[in-house]
């Protein structure tokens, strides 16, 4: 489809805005040696054409909207369109964040109560809402344990990051200065006290600054051992850091604070129905125990004695993490599908993601292999290995036709430690009858597959596909050049 | 229930495919001890109408200005937002995907993000940008991460009147950068001294001198090609935070010889939102493409030969390299980038170029009818400004009260300077943009006028 870029003629675009007094470029206010002679290359549309351009990229494009969404990892649940309402009332979009504090009162009472509801959901003390997404969360969560060794005058440069974790948390833990080691999954996919034990000892107990961990895991399943391993790890004072992507089936069945975790994010954008907006806004709060409390990042908010809301920054605070106070607006969504649910509604989340889990993953049992089969939470990891080594068809062939047949592909060659993997989260807000159609559409391709594999290759929907990463890699072009037009 | 479309029904079939007898059971994974014991604390459920209400009731607790009424700037900034823009920005297919991993299915989110791209890459003079960062003060960070990284050198300079927010957040970060932040101080009226820059830079070992235009106070610092040119005399390359409008009177960033140009992008398109979300920009040369982080769209040849669009440079990410990444970030403003440029699709290039202009008109007519008054002085004197500048109000406590008189009668008088410098308690900042019209500044200075004489 041409770029915008190329629908432009000049003359078309008349926005209408106060006139000025006419003069043109150079502008006069800007010293000599800056000015500016010509204008800038914007293009030039008319607003109907503006329209078209747009509601034909939104149509070129797949989201919860438009049909089941499996990404695992990702809870790609349902978007509630009353918290788009809600977040649109002028007196949230229209605030300045330097107003002063008495005519904000309703967004920090917001804030405020929605902090309350993420301690209660995760039993930890304090929250700050400042950072802007998951990682951004982990990363402050790194910052703030670093912040409190230093200030108990131990050096512990270690973090442990098992072999199935998010890419984002040894990435987190070493932009914030730690070095990161691996520990190793047993053969049912878990995290045991015992292979901690094990790098701990190589290391040294007093190098260990702790371990970040995911639960349930990426594969889906609930770490088991998880208080006995908070207990040998705060017994060589070590903290556990909770990367809360996958808190959904957890959801007024258990806490981190309750399995021994000390700091927790939270995705907004995944357990609270936040949209993802392709890729972001979301917001990533973090909580943390009574002890970690004052070096959480400045300001965050309490109520005073008179009722009213105030921002104060913790005695030992990391400081910043970014301008303000956080995703305001995404905060808002949260806090009104907390509400809109209240603590049944969430148990439901938890119960009828798991069961929708667990569903899918009997039906597909026989068909693939799941190679750490047990009883899942919210997701389950199936392996495409048999297919890639009988027939040559990959887990990527296999997402492709997904797409092909109108269906999003769940995550692939995610997490690490399983071979072809495929990753599928279908989330509490999935009918039956949409989970039963993948089913028979993954039933239909192991057929398909074992028939005749070259057939089954075989794109006939998607407008295009097999995009060239690789050249596209080596000879990248990010951005549209004026040359392109002629 | 909301939002689950399961029956009981369903329920009922789908345990006993599974075999198991009831809901509770699927969690007998979690050992006993650590399963709640109670329902959660939280406030009982409300309908939608009732959430709405509630929503609209705390909402009205806050005092909102509109937008011709307000003057507050300092890093976000009120700008006029067409309805084409929020009308398009809430199409479903955009705002409930995911990051766009599955290109096949994607095309519409990741051309309109490089659409993006090539605006920034448009605006900013520069050759290649990201997706987006978190905001403007986290691009800063990103910024001087590549800096560290593409120089090797451990020094950071700051120039005077870097947003204060974002100085403090690129000193967060540093917990795990190790580098050394150093400062030029500004002297009384604002200057600092070249020599002194100099100085620095003679010590070595500068990853990037960093400054920003118009800088906090709302001026442009002086000599900014020569500053420019004796950064990268020692090696060190410059990082530029810029006002996005400001981009349509000076000359862009590429074209004085940023290495980096980063920013605040909320002035296009976004509104305030209590301050967030908002949009951090970075772009740079060429030469640097790879070491920008977060994601990157770019063209790619489908097999069937189309032209389409792929996040690329992916060796770079948490999800390839994993702790030998540069940067975390995940998540990050995709959204909030294309109304962004939607924003610039519908403002066009002579929109773009008229806001620009009816900023500075605005802003330097009431810097002449405010610096006339009695008791007001400019903080500084003989700036050459864009569209925000900072006054003092002469006389201790003077300016809490005047402030405080403004609101009353439904202004927001700009921000206190006193909130980020202990030194300008007596310093009030106000920002212009194409709301502020000619007949509002009038009214806003009678107003002025009338507080300061009781």
């Amino acid at each position: 489809m041409k770029l915008i870029f190329e629908k432009s003629k000049k003359g078309a675009g008349r926005l209408n805005v106060a006139d000025f007094s006419g003069s043109t470029l150079p502008s006069p206010f800007v010293p000599k040696d800056l000015r500016r002679e010509e204008p800038i290359p914007l293009p030039e549309v008319s607003e109907v054409e503006l329209v078209r351009h747009y509601l034909k990229l939104s149509q070129e494009n797949y989201g919860v909207d438009s049909g089941f969404y499996p990404l695992g990892s990702c809870t790609m649940k349902y978007n509630p369109k009353i918290n788009e309402e809600v977040a649109s009332i002028r007196e949230f979009t229209e605030l300045h964040p330097l107003q002063p504090e008495f005519t904000t009162q309703g967004a920090l009472r917001l804030m405020w109560e929605l902090a309350q509801y993420l301690k209660e959901i995760s039993g930890m003390d304090e929250v700050s809402l400042q950072p802007a997404a998951g990682a951004q969360g982990e990363l402050t969560g790194m910052l703030v344990s670093q912040a409190y060794f230093r200030e108990k005058g131990e050096e512990r440069p270690i973090m442990l990051v098992p072999d199935s974790a998010h890419g984002t948390n040894p990435a987190s833990a070493s932009v914030s200065g730690f070095k990161v080691k691996e520990v190793k999954s047993d053969n049912r996919g878990l995290v045991t006290v015992q292979a901690i034990r094990e790098v701990v000892e190589s290391l040294g107990e007093d190098k260990i600054a702790g371990i970040m961990l995911t639960n349930p895991n990426t594969l889906g399943i609930f770490e088991k051992e998880i208080s006995a391993v908070s207990k040998y790890l705060h017994g060589i004072g070590a903290l556990l850091y909770y990367d809360g992507a996958n808190l959904n089936p957890l959801l007024a069945y258990a806490r981190p604070a309750d399995m021994g975790f000390d700091i927790v994010h939270f995705n907004l954008h995944k357990t609270f129905s936040t949209p993802h907006g392709g890729g972001g806004p979301g917001a990533g709060p973090i909580g943390v125990t009574k002890s970690l409390a004052p070096f959480l990042p400045s300001p965050i908010l309490r109520k005073g004695e008179n009722g009213k809301f105030e921002f104060f920054s913790p005695e030992k605070s990391i400081g910043r993490m970014k301008f303000f106070y956080g995703n305001f607006l995404i905060l808002v969504r949260a806090y009104a599908y907390i509400r809109t649910l209240g603590a049944a509604g969430l148990k439901r989340v938890a119960e009828n993601a798991v069961l929708n889990a667990n569903y899918i993953q009997e039906r597909l049992k026989e068909a693939y292999v799941i190679p750490y089969y047990q009883r899942c939470m919210h997701e389950f990891v199936l392996s495409c290995k048999k297919y890639k080594v009988n027939y040559g068809i990959t887990a990527r062939d296999i997402a492709k036709k997904l797409l092909d047949n109108g269906v999003h592909a769940p995550t692939i060659y995610f997490p690490l430690i399983v071979e072809e993997a495929m990753m599928i989260e279908p989330t509490e807000t999935e009918s039956k009858e949409r989970l039963d159609e993948f089913c028979e559409l993954m039933l239909s391709f192991s057929k398909a597959i074992e028939t005749d594999p070259e057939e089954f290759r075989k794109i006939r929907n998607l407008k295009s596909y097999g995009f060239d990463e690789v050249d596209a890699a080596r000879n990248p072009v990010v951005k549209w050049s004026p040359e392109e037009d002629n | 229930m909301p939002y689950i479309p399961n029956t009981d029904e369903d329920r009922r079939e789908m345990l006993a495919v599974i075999g198991v007898k009831s809901l509770e059971e699927l969690f007998a994974t979690i050992p006993d001890e650590l399963k709640l014991k109670d329902e959660l604390n939280l406030p009982a459920p409300m309908v939608e109408s009732e959430l709405y209400a509630h929503m609209k009731s705390i909402a009205m607790e806050n005092v909102s200005f509109s937008g011709n009424r307000n003057f507050a700037g300092a890093g976000v900034y009120l700008h006029y937002i067409p309805a084409v823009v929020k009308e398009l920005v809430r199409r479903g297919e955009f705002y409930t995907s995911y990051t766009p991993y599955q290109a096949e299915v994607s095309q519409g989110l990741l051309q309109a993000i490089f659409e993006y791209q090539s605006y920034i890459c448009a605006l900013t003079g520069m050759d290649a940008t990201n997706a987006s960062s978190y905001d403007g003060s986290t691009a800063l960070v990103d910024a001087v991460v590549m800096a560290k990284n593409i120089t090797r050198n451990s020094r950071i300079i700051l120039l005077p009147f870097v947003h204060p927010q974002a100085v403090e957040v690129l000193q967060t970060y540093n917990i795990g950068l190790h580098l050394k932040i150093e400062n030029i101080d500004a002297d009384e009226n604002g200057d600092f001294s070249i020599d002194e820059l100099e100085g620095q830079l003679r010590g070595g070992d500068v990853a990037a001198v960093v400054l920003q235009v118009p800088n906090f106070m709302g001026f442009y610092p002086e000599g900014i090609p020569k500053i420019i040119n004796l950064a990268h005399n020692y090696s060190a390359l410059v990082i530029m935070s810029v006002y996005p409008f400001v981009l349509g009177s000076i000359k862009s960033p590429g074209e004085l010889g940023v290495d980096i140009a980063v920013g605040e992008g909320q002035p296009m398109g976004i509104p305030s939102g209590f301050g967030g979300p908002l949009l951090g920009f970075i772009a740079t040369k060429e030469s640097y493409l790879r070491y920008l982080p977060g994601r990157i769209i770019g063209r790619a040849k489908a097999l069937n030969g189309r032209v389409g669009y792929v996040m690329t440079l992916q060796a770079r990410e948490q999800h390839i390299r994993r702790e030998k990444a540069t940067s975390s970030i995940c998540t990050n403003q995709a959204l909030v980038a294309i109304q962004c440029a939607i924003y610039l699709g519908a403002v066009g290039k002579d929109g773009f170029h008229k806001i620009s202009r009816l900023c500075e008109e605005n802003a330097h007519y009431a810097y002449q009818k405010l610096t006339q008054m009695d008791g007001i002085n400019p903080l500084f004197q003989k700036k050459a400004l864009f569209n925000e500048f900072a006054l003092e109000i002469q006389g201790t406590g003077n300016v809490d009260a005047i402030y405080n008189a403004l609101l009353v009668r439904g202004w927001l008088p700009g921000v206190k300077l006193g909130k980020f410098y202990p030194k300008y308690q007596n310093g009030l900042l106000l920002a212009f943009t194409e709301l502020h019209s000619k007949a509002i500044i009038d009214e806003f200075c009678d107003d002025f006028e009338e507080v300061l004489r009781n």
